[in-house]
């Protein structure tokens, strides 16, 4: 299976092992994933705020292309490009918003039909994939480490199609093949803070440490991750946390393709564990 | 063009049809937007229009009189009001034509109040609309027809849905005055919701002492038949005579032989909670069986004795094993399930000759536990849990049971879940016990034909599934429990005996009330459930009165919209209970502070200070939206009347008509309409009781003849319409080769008219000439058409 | 949208009496407002609608006819409302070979608690027949 795929900046810049492990976990159940062609960034989730109309033209400068090339997925493994991504196909069904957005785009000779599926990596491995297929492909289970899944705010808000808004269980579906025990984790679903942590700093720790202080309290291993935001966020300020709250033992927040690929087979320096700003070094030992 | 198809005219001894054309100002309703003056010169130059009138209020005294006088002076032989809905005062009209000794059916009504004046701002666009609505009316009623009105004879047998408190002050109320009633009630006894609650807000009585009495008159009225245990299967027939098929549930045990002596239940091996449990000797749990429905293992665990301190077992009730094997006996004997064996070892030494063996057989009845005479056989729950809030209940813990001691009819029934004999085959102990020979296992399920006049609908409320609302962490988290599973907790005959108890059996310190869960919240249910705002206050008071505890009430705002609640409120506020104006937005249970540990932690928005706030407590009450029962749908469609928005049945009328619906003869009363506290809904059973028994009293009701009429000259005998009539009013006369319309059947849609190939069928009072009339009027072309 | 903005259809509405005229009344009582074109005619049940009197309505002068019943499974008769859900698109093809456009018939359903759903319907349809434009008269049809 091939799909079209977006990295978005992040993917290239701050998570060059998200991209990594997603490459070679997709690869091991069969998914080839080709890179969109002069894909530009998506504009994130404060543009919409500012200017609705600017905020979709950009974006849908991607679903554009997309839409040439002839895919009908657009896959992407970052929460924030997802719901960006697919927030303006959802606004190119309003006719007011389509005219305004497709006149911008026109001027770089491009067009959108609304004709393209966004879609989250995690649920791809989920649904196209699904957990009997990923287990086939499991060769060294990841038997006794304990997981909690982060989802973060954005992946099924407001787009609920994919899974409850509330409490989503995508990823701990695709993982739980790899023989890791899938925590309770009711802060799934729980803001990392987004920006912010640059803005408001006070209010991102707090929102990070409620994250981190319940895996904590579901005596979790590790906090497996699908957006690289959401993975700066929990884990660069954990420092910052344990100077306000009581915060000493640092927990690691690793991308769940990493812990997908480690149980396929890959290493730990395949999947960049050595990237991780808190290394987990009892993977890294386990995996070396 | 054929105006006169099947219809004599009403029309004066020279043929002469004389309209008489009435607009009402309804005050300013009318007036302020529909120029009334302007209207009558409209109406006074359309054709057979005799004379044009405006009134201020056309329904008053004067109104009525005004046309009354004029069909004298004027000689009108048709009326036309320009007024209201017809559904508001079309009766009235009508009424006082007849008085004035025209046929009411000559008579008709033009909407300029509801579907005109009301619906727009535009002056003269709403005359303009207002003057097409009258000038349809004139060019219709010209065609009408004197039409006489239908009388059925009304059966005075009542049927009522639902043995709740609104059910059960009806059936009381109709039963008194004489009239029969036949109470049906799909659980094994009546009492409904108020039956669960241990006291009732804002006056704080005991629910069972105002209810029982009311409970028990109602099943030894001689009037009233109680049908418990059963449900409406269907329903056919019209206002004064339905045919009800009740669909009589598998109770297993027969009412007519059972004295209620509750020897049955008393001796019934299986229990019914907890629904896992475990069963280990010496702190070794044994894994012996799952149970079928949960999926949840049963452990059970003896605690082995030492064979030295064996004692006679009446004097040491040590809680050791004795190896008496008189679990193993029931387990095989009883039971059947083998799950036990006592093992006699002789090779061994003497202290351990004896042993027990367990095996996958168990079925989790729990049979073995209640014959251990010591106590070594100890029922726990998997999860280490001394309060099973989920699963308590409050009559006999047993799987032949009654839903409380109070229960009326005193009758058992068999719960085929957990009974032994209805999984395995075995035990039966219950049929051998009992003294009337009551109990049958093969008891097939029973339909049984009543007839009766009017219905009644007390089908009360269901909670909101809390489940999949998983941010309140009910089901997830032990100590996060439901309104109605407080009220059992409260009550002295539930399975704490009243006490009010954490999970792992002591008493909270802290206990947040989260008020509006599904309800006022456009994710689950807009409405305003009504009564939730009151059982908090109620649980905040109980809560304090029977423990040592900080409250925290989490509401929206406070609702107190009835006699003695706002001072109930207040009283509460003195009562030390904290308020906190703030909807919750969830409950976690992982601290993130030293005082939030081991608690679960209520988070809101804090309203008055501005703040999110985290609050630990002990124990979590959610107050769940009331919505409209499971299957309301199904029954409204059984009984022909609507059901609203949130799926409540729907009232006739929100104001002039709460207990009346779209279908004759049948009303609904209680909680089944919107939600509704124990005031309301006793106060809408005694209405409805009210409006049952004067439709009785009056013995006949009224049909309106809007009936299909065959003109058998016409008829080809193709049949079509026979299959579209839903009450097989027509049929065919094979002889004559025609259909033929039994009018006692007919309901009058009107549905076989339009389909007839010939024009062979008409409705009375929407005769094709009437409606093709009545479009001519609307789109103008009156004038054009009458001077051809 | 060829229509001039200040063309005033009228339309024509045929209201089931039990859940769309109780409906067209909530809206009323409610005081929602809407576009005060069309002309309601009160009748048993959608079933009654025989689709020679819609084609009598558009012949006479009507812009385009609303036909409102129970939604399905709600009919106070059962199922008059299935019976007209086969005949409206039947009717509609008849509309088409006498050169007038099916979107000029329209079925709804409109429960008596849906005063606001009434006042959204006919305004809809009114600004859709609107963008029509006037019926052209096309003599006896009916």
């Amino acid at each position: 299976m091939n799909y079209l795929f977006y990295p978005g900046c992040a993917l290239e810049a701050s998570s060059p092992h998200y991209y990594k492990s997603c490459r070679l976990s997709c690869e091991k159940v069969g998914i080839q994933l080709d890179e969109l062609e002069d894909w530009t960034c998506c504009g994130a989730t404060a543009y919409v705020g500012t200017d609705e109309v600017k905020a979709t033209a950009y974006s849908a400068r991607n679903l554009a292309l997309a839409e040439r090339a002839g895919a009908t997925d657009l896959v992407t493994a970052c929460n924030a490009c997802y719901i960006t991504l697919r927030k303006s196909d959802k606004f190119f069904t309003n006719e007011t918003m389509r005219h305004d957005a497709s006149e911008a785009l026109q001027a770089a000779g491009l067009a959108y039909d609304g004709t393209v599926r966004v879609r989250h990596i995690a649920e791809v491995l989920l649904n196209d994939v699904g957990p009997a297929r990923i287990k086939e492909s499991i060769t060294t289970p990841l038997d006794g480490l304990k997981v909690a899944c982060y989802h973060g705010c954005l992946l099924t808000r407001p787009f609920t199609d994919i899974g409850d808004p509330e409490q989503p269980d995508i990823m701990d579906r695709v993982l739980a093949p790899t023989g890791a025990e899938m925590v309770d984790f009711p802060a799934t679903a729980k803001c990392c803070g987004g920006m912010l942590m640059t803005t408001r700093r006070e209010v991102g720790l707090a929102l990070v440490y409620e994250i981190l202080s319940c895996a904590r309290a579901m005596k979790a291993d590790v906090v497996a991750v699908a957006c690289p935001l959401c993975s700066v966020n929990l884990e660069a300020y954990q420092d910052a946390i344990g100077q306000v709250y009581d915060w000493d033992r640092p927990m690691p927040i690793v991308l769940f393709t990493q812990l997908l690929a480690l149980a396929q087979g890959a290493s730990a320096e395949d999947v960049g564990l050595d990237q991780c700003m808190i290394r987990p070094e009892f993977l890294m030992e386990r995996f070396a | 063009m054929d105006t006169s198809k099947g219809n004599g005219h009403g029309a004066s001894s020279n043929g002469e049809i004389r309209v008489g054309v009435y607009v009402c100002h309804c005050g300013t309703n009318i007036a302020a937007t529909v120029d009334v003056a302007e209207v009558v010169r409209f109406a006074e130059g359309l054709p057979n229009v005799a004379v044009a009138k405006d009134y201020q209020f056309m329904c008053s005294e004067p109104g009525q009189e005004l046309i009354q006088q004029d069909i004298t002076e004027h000689k009108l032989n048709r009326v036309v009001v320009a007024a209201c809905s017809p559904l508001m005062h079309e009766p009235t009209f009508r009424r006082a034509c007849a008085e004035a000794g025209l046929n009411p059916f000559l008579f008709q009504m033009a909407n300029i109040r509801e579907q005109c004046s009301w619906v727009t701002t535009d002056k003269p666009r709403a005359t303009e609309k207002a003057k097409h609505i009258v000038r349809a009316a004139v060019s219709r009623v010209a065609l009408h027809a004197e039409l006489q009105v239908r009388e059925v004879p009304v059966n005075e047998r009542v049927l009522i849905i639902g043995g709740g408190i609104a059910g059960i002050e009806a059936a009381l109320q109709i039963a008194d005055a004489g009239k029969p009633v036949i109470l049906v009630e799909r659980e094994p006894s009546i009492g409904g919701r108020m039956a669960t609650f241990d006291k009732t807000f804002p006056t704080l009585d005991c629910a069972a002492c105002i209810l029982t009495p009311k409970m028990v008159s109602a099943g030894q009225h001689r009037n009233i038949d109680i049908r418990s245990y059963a449900e409406v299967a269907s329903v056919s027939g019209h206002v004064g005579q339905f045919q009800v098929s009740i669909r009589r549930n598998r109770r297993y045990v027969d009412d007519k032989k059972c004295n209620g002596c509750g020897l049955c239940y008393q001796e019934c091996p299986a229990i019914v909670s907890p629904k896992s449990r475990k069963v280990s000797i010496e702190g070794q749990p044994y894994f012996v069986g799952s149970y079928a429905e949960g999926g949840e293992a049963r452990k059970v665990t003896i605690r082995q004795g030492d064979r030295e301190r064996r004692k006679p077992i009446k004097d040491t009730p040590t809680g050791d094993c004795i190896f008496c094997g008189k679990c193993a006996t029931a387990c095989s004997e009883v039971v059947g399930a083998h799950a036990i064996v006592l093992r006699r070892d002789e090779s061994a030494e003497a202290g351990k000759q004896r042993s027990l063996e367990f095996n996958g057989n168990c079925i989790g009845c729990g049979a073995c536990v209640r014959e251990c005479p010591t106590g070594a056989l100890t029922v726990t729950d998997a999860q280490d849990r001394q309060v099973l809030h989920h699963e308590m209940m409050l009559g006999p813990n047993k799987a032949i049971r009654v839903p409380t001691l109070q229960a009326v009819p005193n009758v058992p029934f068999i719960d085929e879940e957990t009974c032994i004999h209805f999984r395995n085959g075995g035990c039966g102990h219950c049929a051998e016990v009992c003294p009337q020979e009551a109990i049958s296992y093969d008891m097939e399920e029973a339909i049984e034909e009543v007839e009766v006049g009017s219905i009644l609908v007390a089908t009360g409320f269901d909670t909101i599934d809390l489940a999949p609302m998983v941010q309140y962490g009910w089901g997830r988290y032990d100590n996060v429990i439901s309104g109605l599973e407080f009220e059992i907790l409260c009550h002295a005959s539930g399975s704490t005996g009243g006490k009010i108890l954490k999970a792992d059996g002591t008493p909270p310190k802290s206990v947040a009330i989260l008020h509006c869960i599904g309800s006022r919240d456009e994710h689950y249910h807009e409405h305003c459930s009504r009564v939730c705002c009151m059982y908090s206050l109620k649980f905040a008071h109980l809560v304090r009165e029977k423990v040592e505890c900080d409250v925290y009430e989490f509401y929206i705002d406070i609702r107190a919209g009835g006699k003695g609640y706002e001072e109930f409120y207040k009283r509460l506020m003195r009562e030390d209970v904290t308020f906190i104006r703030g909807k919750a937005a969830e409950v976690t249970n992982w601290p993130m502070s030293p005082e939030e540990e081991g608690k679960l932690v209520v988070k809101a928005e804090d309203t008055l200070l501005g703040q999110i706030r985290r609050v630990p407590v002990d124990m979590v009450i959610l107050s769940p939206a009331l919505q409209a029962r499971e299957g309301a749908q199904t029954l409204a469609q059984t009984l022909g009347i609507g059901c609203g928005g949130e799926g409540f049945f729907l009232e006739r009328h929100p104001k002039l008509a709460p207990v009346q619906t779209a279908a004759d003869g049948v009303y609904v009363a209680g909680a089944c309409q919107s939600p509704k506290d124990i005031p309301d809904s006793v106060a809408q059973g005694a209405a409805a009781a009210a409006n049952i028994l004067s439709l009785i009293d009056k013995g006949t009701f009224s049909i309106e003849p809007v009936v299909a009429v065959i003109d058998e000259t016409l008829c080809g005998g193709c049949r079509t319409c026979i299959n579209m009539c839903p009450y097989s009013a027509l049929s065919a006369d094979e002889e004559r080769n025609v259909a033929v319309c039994e009018s006692a059947l007919c309901k009058g849609c009107g549905t076989c008219v339009a389909t007839c190939p010939a024009g062979a069928i008409q409705q009375q009072g929407y005769t094709d000439a009437q409606i093709r009339a009545e479009l001519e009027g609307a789109l103008g072309r009156l004038a054009a058409s009458s001077a051809e | 949208m060829s229509a001039s903005a200040d063309f005033e259809p009228t339309i024509i509405g045929f209201l089931c009496r039990w859940c769309s005229y109780t409906g067209a009344d909530l809206a009323g009582t409610s005081r929602v407002k809407y576009p005060p074109n069309m002309i309601p005619l009160k009748v048993m049940c959608s079933g009654r609608v025989d689709p020679s009197l819609v084609l009598k309505a558009l012949a006479d002068g009507a812009d385009g006819v609303l036909i409102l019943g129970c939604h399905p499974g709600d009919c106070h008769y059962h199922e008059g409302n299935h019976k007209t859900m086969r005949r409206v698109p039947m009717l509609k093809s008849v509309l088409q070979q006498y050169g007038i456009d099916p979107a000029r018939v329209r079925l709804e359903w409109v429960s008596a608690s849906e005063g606001d759903r009434f006042a959204e319907v006919v305004h809809d349809f009114t600004e859709e027949i609107r963008a029509l434009g006037p019926q052209k008269r096309v003599e006896s049809v009916a």
